[in-house]
């Protein structure tokens, strides 16, 4: 036998590479310029692929990009890690927390102010920033009604419409927005007793057709070779006519295998005489099972394994459909179709309770392919079908809508909402900035730096937050805000000196503020240098004293909205999901801070 | 073989290379490092006993002192920095002696090695001698005086303290926020744990035990929405979830559920077709039968750490009663002790009150991606249960998290077990305290005490190991005590260079030493580098014990240090014969 020779462990080398270093530097610049380019509707697409060969993804989407790429540099390994573990539970806003955090840490390293200090005022400034948002008076957060279809359609429009590598044009978003939230609300039980809990739904994804063939069908769909339209009108499993007057088709689950290899029956050696047969044995008490169940009328078999096809021939001969080789991803959605539990035995008594109850089994046939669809009256489970063209495009679209899902099921959690399209960043750096400088004093006294590294600090960190809105856009337009509102408008190259009702731009980028409410705006992000300590905004257009204009909330205006009942006007707004944005916001900027306070970097080589 | 000659100097310098490191992570204004761990997780800290084992010395005499540094690290949780900051200071003191002692001679190379070598002998002697008896009965009483006695009758003070001790220990480890939060969960966690204040240092020493079951990590969320639940968590989720109205009951089975195959190899003989279907249908009336006697005692939830297979998980159901499967064992034991349970076992069936326990309530509980079973138990005479949940950004950053909080909690019992840590001065302590219960103090003249914290222990050493150098006779203890008062001086003095005051003659060190020696007891602030003393805005402590011992234990490391003349490698043989075959 060879022996196992341990290795010595190897020394580790402790490299003094300060976080100012040019490979750091040029490692986490080349990480944000990557997130930078993906972020936004406008978005560029990716292509991953690997140099030993294999599959090709395109995505914009962090949780594909991140899974797919490997990272070396250890400070970009952490902005990863911390990003992966935000979307695993929130499913969005990985890119938003990615672009802030590698733009926090590249800034600050930038500025003269000493890491540690920088790292204790961003601390400060979040504590403002959620104490704002946290707040009842935020102007840019609202309670969504989610009774209330168009606003969760804006909500959904939303996500779908900021992944650009679905390819989806104007109608084919609205399209697939519609389906998503039909979907949504038709997975949500009736009668929910107790706790609310929200169930998964099932995706079958279909290549080779337009989105616009893309569907949403009742029950559940999975694919069966095996049973083909003239197969089921030989079987046709068994109707019962209950109490009332309406037809069921009883369904019994099983979860254990009726091929005979069930470890229930005896599993050690033995011996017997040559007329006893250990298989027919087994064979016969499958075949009482199988009689049981034609006894108690029911009308169709699934199984999550196997089904002895001795069984399957009497059963079909009994007008029982045997379902089998269902697998652990469909038994679950039928049994919540049906309402059946799992039996797991084959020795005892099957009660009535757990007898499951179908309205419909039937094939249908998609691209060449067979689907068995079966269908229940009372039971929430949906079936979304999505269909495109593209390989790629098929994929991207499955995990978007599970996103879309995911955020529509946490908005029913909390129903918040804040202004998307970069407008809650620029009101928040702006309310940023005057706090500062309104609590100068306290602010001074508790963090122990001098007042132009406060400064510079908020004033950089504000900056970075209008960049992440300016990273929106990736076609050179000009960024401009209001000084009123503090949203963000979207000019086109070469209105840079106009104000947006001269540029013919109707709404701010989320679409609460009309043009014609505003008077002035002015440059925002890394190409003006707003200072904290002027009062007055250096902008062009008419200024007008601001006594009379007082701020639009998100909340007046989709109060304003409902009230009025008018769908067009309201149709282009956009809305981000307030619990997904505020934890990616948070685990930017403390993992940001994190990485400043390092001094010095140790590769354990083992 | 191989046979290599070393002195005092390849050690010195091993433990200058360690301290170069470690120096700027010192204090509540440490700066932290980056750690690319061997499993590829990221780590950002500045606690000294991680970094330690991140880095893997060659030498052995490095390894002799990181073990020497492990080892106290695993008892006091603290104290890997301050203990590397003496030894060096230590080591290179010594090392300029013997240069000084050996360019005074002029004589051979060889002569001048044997004298080298004979200072070390003499100077270990005599930090044997300063060990046993000079701590005892100098320095001992005279920090006993500078003490702070904590009253375990005010509740409001002693919890003041406790917070204190934590934060001391675990600035500069983390930023101001993490900082705060962890603090307020582990103060949280002891106080919820001990029925009363006198059970504090029984609480602390289960949660030290249990501590990986105590604290659940869920990475993904910000380190603010850390927080603590009463009961347990199970690191499972229901296989089987019935309705239960009336009282939770709940039963612990360690063994399989079904029964097992014999292990004799037998065979069974089989006689006619209904023997056939007995034997067939044995396994499922068996199961079947253990949970209908469960289900008559009244029991709703079974735990268990075995594999519950389809059958048996579909029987429960149909009795109503829960299930849940592949706890881990630690888990359960935790479980048991708490709720004073003993465990099920399969082949006798007495279910007694013994075997079935009571719970508040039994829920799923959702952290992060994670759904797990939450249980209540009834509130006993003993321990209550409690569970801490640490959120952080990323697997790595929420261990490191964990881990400070262990550390936090064997700072903390350095201070509250008095017993055990001070079991070394067996000289002043009586023996019958030792046989004595825990919070039995007031007999005793050693009470959980608390000094001042920046550098103030170590001041007070220094001050009082060279006066007590200037009363001796015997030389060479003299210098040896000169030399370890020097030593300590580096905790203060590194303290300062790492604190944010303006580097001027005013401040320097020596100057601000002036001053510390004609006020009775001070230490100095790591954040503004000024002394501080006990009237101080915010002052800082630190269990006395705990820097008693780390004095001890680098007493201890330079003495097998001064007395190691050479190392010796031993090789591995080359193989005689390669004829050991793999095949069968």
């Amino acid at each position: 036998m060879s022996r196992v020779i341990p290795s010595p462990k190897q020394q580790s080398s402790i490299v003094n590479q300060s976080l100012k270093d040019p490979k750091n530097a040029q490692a986490i610049s080349t990480f944000r310029a990557l997130v930078q380019s993906c972020y936004g509707p406008t978005g560029r697409l990716k292509m991953i692929h690997n140099a030993s060969g294999g599959h090709v993804t395109t995505t914009s989407t962090s949780q594909t990009l991140f899974r797919t790429m490997s990272v070396s540099n250890p400070v970009v390994k952490l902005i990863v890690s911390a990003v992966q573990s935000h979307t695993n539970q929130f499913s969005d806003g990985g890119l938003f927390a990615a672009l802030l955090c590698s733009l926090l840490v590249e800034s600050c390293l930038a500025l003269l102010v000493p890491q540690q200090a920088a790292a204790k005022i961003n601390e400060e400034v979040l504590h403002i920033c959620l104490e704002y948002l946290q707040s009842e008076n935020c102007l840019c957060k609202a309670s969504l009604n989610v009774g209330d279809a168009t606003m969760m359609l804006a909500l959904v429009r939303s996500v779908l419409g900021s992944k650009p590598a679905l390819m989806l044009n104007l109608d084919d978003l609205n399209f697939l927005s519609r389906l998503v939230l039909q979907a949504f609300l038709k997975s949500i039980p009736d009668t929910p007793s107790g706790t609310l809990s929200l169930s998964d739904i099932e995706y079958i994804c279909v290549e080779g057709c337009s989105i616009n063939n893309s569907r949403l069908e009742e029950g559940v769909l999975f694919e069966t070779p095996k049973i083909t339209k003239q197969y089921l009108a030989k079987v046709k499993p068994r109707k019962v006519h209950l109490q009332g007057g309406t037809e069921t088709i009883k369904v019994a689950l099983f979860n254990t295998s009726l091929s005979g290899d069930s470890d229930e029956f005896i599993d050690t050696a033995y011996e017997a005489d040559v007329s006893i047969s250990g298989d027919e044995s087994v064979l016969r008490h499958l075949m009482q099972v199988a009689a049981h169940l034609v006894q108690l009328q029911v009308g169709v078999l699934a199984c999550q394994k196997v089904v002895h096809p001795g069984v399957q021939k009497y059963l079909a001969e009994n007008a029982v459909l045997t379902v089998d080789r269902l697998g652990s991803l469909h038994i679950v959605a039928v049994q919540r179709l049906t309402g059946a539990t799992a039996i797991g035995t084959l020795h005892a008594t099957i009660n009535e309770d757990s007898i499951g109850h179908l309205q419909s089994v039937s094939t249908v046939q998609i691209q060449q392919k067979n689907y068995l669809h079966l269908q229940s009256s009372t039971s929430a489970v949906t079936t979304l079908v999505l269909c495109n063209r593209n390989e790629a495009a098929l994929q991207e679209m499955k995990d978007v809508c599970i996103t879309a899902h995911h955020v529509l099921c946490q908005t029913l959690r909390s129903p918040l909402v804040l202004c998307g399209g970069g407008c809650t960043e620029t009101h928040l750096a702006a309310h940023l900035r005057t706090q500062v400088t309104m609590k100068e004093e306290t602010l001074l006294a508790k963090l122990g730096c001098s007042k132009a590294q406060l400064y510079t600090t908020a004033n950089n960190f504000a900056r970075c937050l209008e960049q992440v809105a300016i990273a929106l856009e990736h076609d050179g337009g000009c960024h401009v805000s209001d000084p009123v509102n503090h949203h963000h408008w979207l000019l086109p190259p070469w209105a840079s000196t106009m104000v947006p009702a001269e540029a013919g731009v109707k709404t701010c980028a989320c679409g609460m503020v009309k043009s014609d409410e505003i008077d002035s705006c002015s440059l925002i992000g890394h190409l003006s240098n707003q200072s904290l300590t002027s009062s007055v905004p250096e902008g062009h257009g008419k200024h007008d004293d601001d006594k009379g204009n007082c701020s639009l909330s998100l909340t007046g205006y989709m109060d304003q909205a409902a009230h009025n009942g008018v769908e067009s006007s309201t149709s282009n707004v956009v809305l981000d999901s307030f619990p997904v944005k505020l934890n990616a916001f948070v685990i930017a900027v403390e993992t940001a801070d994190m990485i400043l306070t390092v001094n010095r970097t140790i590769f354990d080589k083992n | 073989m191989s046979c290599v000659s070393v002195d005092i100097r390849t050690a010195a310098s091993i433990c200058h290379t360690l301290c170069s490191i470690l120096q700027g992570s010192f204090g509540p204004n440490a700066l932290h490092n980056m750690i690319s761990t061997a499993t590829g997780q990221v780590l950002i800290t500045s606690d000294g006993s991680t970094i330690i084992k991140s880095l893997h010395l060659s030498h052995p005499i490095g390894n002799l002192i990181m073990d020497a540094v492990q080892s106290h690290h695993a008892v006091t949780g603290d104290g890997t920095k301050t203990f590397l900051l003496i030894l060096r200071e230590a080591l290179q003191t010594i090392c300029n002696i013997c240069e000084k002692e050996t360019n005074q001679s002029h004589i051979k190379d060889q002569v001048q090695k044997g004298q080298v070598q004979k200072l070390c002998i003499q100077m270990s002697q005599a930090f044997s001698r300063l060990l046993d008896h000079t701590f005892p009965e100098v320095v001992h009483p005279t920090i006993l005086k500078h003490a702070v006695v904590t009253d375990f009758d005010n509740l409001l003070q002693v919890r003041e303290y406790f917070l204190n001790i934590v934060n001391t220990f675990l600035s500069g480890k983390f930023t101001a926020r993490v900082v705060e939060i962890l603090t307020e969960i582990v103060c949280s966690v002891v106080f919820k744990t001990a029925a009363d204040v006198k059970d504090l240092s029984t609480a602390v020493l289960q949660l030290i035990d249990d501590f990986e079951l105590v604290w659940l990590e869920v990475p993904g969320k910000p380190v603010s929405s850390s927080h603590v639940v009463d009961g347990i968590i199970l690191l499972r989720d229901f296989a089987v979830k019935a309705d239960h109205k009336d009282s939770i009951n709940f039963a612990i089975l360690e063994t399989p559920l079904e029964p097992s195959k014999t292990e004799a190899p037998s065979t069974l003989y089989v006689r006619n077709e209904e023997e056939l279907s007995v034997v067939h249908s044995w396994k499922q009336q068996t199961v079947q039968a253990i949970i209908k006697e469960l289900a008559s005692k009244g029991v709703n939830i079974l735990l268990t750490s075995e594999h519950v297979s389809d059958m048996a998980l579909y029987l429960c159901k149909a009795s109503n009663i829960s299930v849940v499967h592949h706890i881990p064992k630690e888990e359960l034991q935790r479980l048991r002790r708490l709720s004073s349970l003993q465990p099920l076992i399969v082949s006798s069936w007495d279910v007694d009150s013994i075997h079935v326990g009571q719970a508040k309530f039994c829920k799923q509980i959702t952290c992060g991606q994670n759904r797990y079973v939450h249980i209540g138990l009834k509130e006993g005479s003993g321990m209550r249960a409690v569970q801490g949940i640490i959120c952080g950004p990323n697997s790595g950053l929420c261990k490191l998290f964990t881990n400070a909080m262990h550390n936090a909690l064997k700072v903390v019992r350095m201070w509250l077990d008095v017993t055990n840590s001070t079991c070394h001065l067996q000289k002043s302590v009586d023996d019958s305290l030792l046989k004595g219960s825990f919070y039995d103090w007031t007999n005793c003249g050693v009470k959980p005490s608390l000094l001042l914290g920046g550098g103030t222990f170590e001041m007070l050493v220094n001050r009082c190991l060279h006066e007590h150098a200037d009363h001796t006779r015997d030389s060479k203890f003299s210098v040896a005590c000169k030399v370890l008062s020097e030593a300590v001086l580096s905790v203060p003095r590194t303290l300062h260079a790492n604190s944010n005051i303006p580097k001027s003659s005013m401040n320097s060190f020596p100057r601000l030493l002036a001053r510390a020696t004609k006020m009775e007891c001070a230490g100095i602030d790591g954040y503004s580098g000024q002394l501080m003393d006990s009237n101080a805005a915010a002052p800082v402590y630190e269990p006395i014990s705990a820097k008693y011992l780390l004095l001890c234990h680098v007493v201890q490391v330079l003495q097998q240090i001064l007395r190691i003349d050479s190392l010796v490698s031993v090789g591995l043989l080359p193989e005689a014969n390669q004829s050991d075959s793999d095949s069968d």
